[in-house]
């Protein structure tokens, strides 16, 4: 974010470096139920993004320190793999994945009935096996698919996407050149049965007439996601939901 | 071999948790789907209340009995109840009480005065070593998750011999069949012995080749769990395997 470029990533007919138009998002690939050691899982392709989602648990906290007598707690662990991006990155936990843990823990809190499950942990591993801008919002939807898949309660999906600027115009979905060279990175989650906002994060420069126009932009992109999320679901049980009951 | 000669079908009835397979007008929900609204109907399993509203939490297909909506999950963790009948593994001992394992969110404890046997303080590893089977059930859960299970009761043992396969919860009923239909099936066919735990465990027992034809089948009936003819299916399966085993 707010590197110098030459760069031109927007032209003179609003059109981006990858042809699209500011208020469209990339194109996104989602699958349930992709790994089958893990209760539940997601796999989701968004532009160059690749991330998978598995779900293990509910199972007993641990350390025990952490867990809590009424409910259950959410372990995140959002993690990218040294070869998802240009230069090597250095594997572990960092300051930015530790980062974005927390706040996919705390989004997916919204939605979990986690007072089902005393004493309990989920666990929800997010690995980005290739990044091109945009991972927390990919990882989270993955989640939250990955969680619906493992038969996990909750009141609903939650669908990610970001908004941000660019040459002065918001727009849709930062792609990987327009995130390092961009005014404004807008990453937002909600709850759309109720339009709660579960992640919301800036980075860069808003005005505060461009704030509003960015976060409903990025809300109407949740909503889109959202059914690709659905569908994704759907698409794995499908041949149950067509098939008959047993004869 | 301390073997008691138990009709398996008879003890398979007894279970009372028995969803019956989902009925032919069944319909794929997902969670945040609406369901009705509160006035008329009541929330069942998979089901919340919310701004008098009734909502799925879980993706499965929706059934409605009497006044409640229920929806049965494809997927999910095992959650116990009182009266579960199901197979445990010891994985600790303490001087008088056994640690076992559910395949819940939490281990049970199973004390001496709640086992078949008459044993001293102390020496608990006499009668069961860590990794031994039983087939027990579930005497209490409260509600911060602690779980204690009884082997008294008829029909509850330790388990020798055989191996366990495990299913998911969810599909207990289907490998069950109406009333035993499924699991008589497969004992017929294979001149096995079968136990199913409503917590998805499967203890096998019998000829080698009889244990990995159950253990094939139980891969289909997991993957086709919700379709239709299911019993007609492997009905087949087990024809051609004995075919193939006679040729």
């Amino acid at each position: 974010m707010g590197m110098e470029s030459d760069i031109e990533l927007i032209n003179k007919d609003g059109t981006r470096l990858d042809g699209r138009k500011a208020n469209e998002l990339r194109p996104i690939t989602i699958e349930a139920g992709v790994l089958t050691q893990a209760v539940g899982s997601a796999y989701v392709e968004w532009g160059g993004n690749k991330v998978y989602a598995g779900i293990y648990g509910p199972k007993e906290a641990h350390p025990r320190h952490k867990q809590k007598q009424t409910q259950a707690i959410i372990q995140c662990r959002y993690n990218m793999a040294p070869f998802s991006v240009n230069d090597r990155k250095r594997p572990g936990p960092d300051r930015r994945s530790t980062e974005i843990s927390k706040v996919v823990a705390e989004a997916l809190e919204q939605v979990l009935f986690l007072e089902r499950f005393p004493r309990a942990a989920f666990e929800v591993q997010m690995e980005v096996v290739q990044a091109a801008a945009g991972t927390r919002c990919a990882a989270l939807t993955a989640a939250s698919v990955a969680l619906a898949d493992a038969g996990v309660p909750m009141r609903d999906l939650i669908p990610s996407c970001a908004s941000g600027k660019v040459a002065d115009t918001v727009i849709l979905d930062l792609d990987q050149k327009e995130d390092n060279f961009g005014q404004a990175d807008l990453p937002v989650a909600i709850i759309p049965r109720t339009g709660e906002v579960v992640l919301l994060q800036m980075d860069g420069d808003l005005s505060q007439k461009e704030f509003p126009v960015a976060l409903d932009m990025a809300i109407e992109g949740c909503k889109e996601v959202y059914k690709l999320q659905r569908e994704a679901l759907a698409r794995r049980y499908s041949d149950t939901s067509t098939d008959g009951g047993e004869a | 071999m301390e073997q008691s000669d138990i009709d398996n079908s008879t003890r398979i009835e007894d279970n009372p948790d028995q969803e019956t397979p989902p009925d032919d007008d069944k319909q794929m929900v997902l969670p945040g789907d609406l369901l009705a609204p509160a006035e008329k109907l009541k929330a069942g399993k998979g089901v919340y209340r919310e701004a008098s509203q009734l909502w799925a939490s879980q993706v499965g297909f929706r059934s409605d009995r009497s006044q409640f909506i229920n929806i049965v999950p494809f997927n999910g963790g095992y959650r116990p109840r009182v009266q579960d009948n199901l197979i445990a593994v010891c994985i600790g001992q303490n001087p008088s009480s056994w640690l076992m394992e559910l395949g819940a969110s939490h281990p049970a404890t199973m004390h001496v005065t709640e086992s078949p046997w008459r044993v001293d303080f102390g020496d608990t590893g006499r009668f069961l070593a860590i990794g031994d089977a039983v087939y027990c059930a579930v005497m209490m859960v409260d509600e911060i998750g602690h779980l204690q299970v009884t082997m008294k009761g008829p029909g509850f043992r330790k388990l020798y011999g055989g191996t366990l396969v495990q299913v998911s919860p969810y599909t207990v009923p289907r490998v069950i069949g109406r009333s035993g239909s499924m699991v008589n099936l497969l004992m017929e066919y294979t001149d096995t012995r079968i136990m199913v735990g409503q917590n998805g465990r499967v203890w096998i027992d019998g000829p080698l080749q009889g244990m990995q034809v159950v253990k094939a089948a139980l891969k289909i009936i997991q993957r086709e769990a919700f379709s239709s003819g299911l019993t007609n299916r492997i009905k087949n399966f087990l024809e051609e395997s004995q075919a193939s085993k006679e040729a």
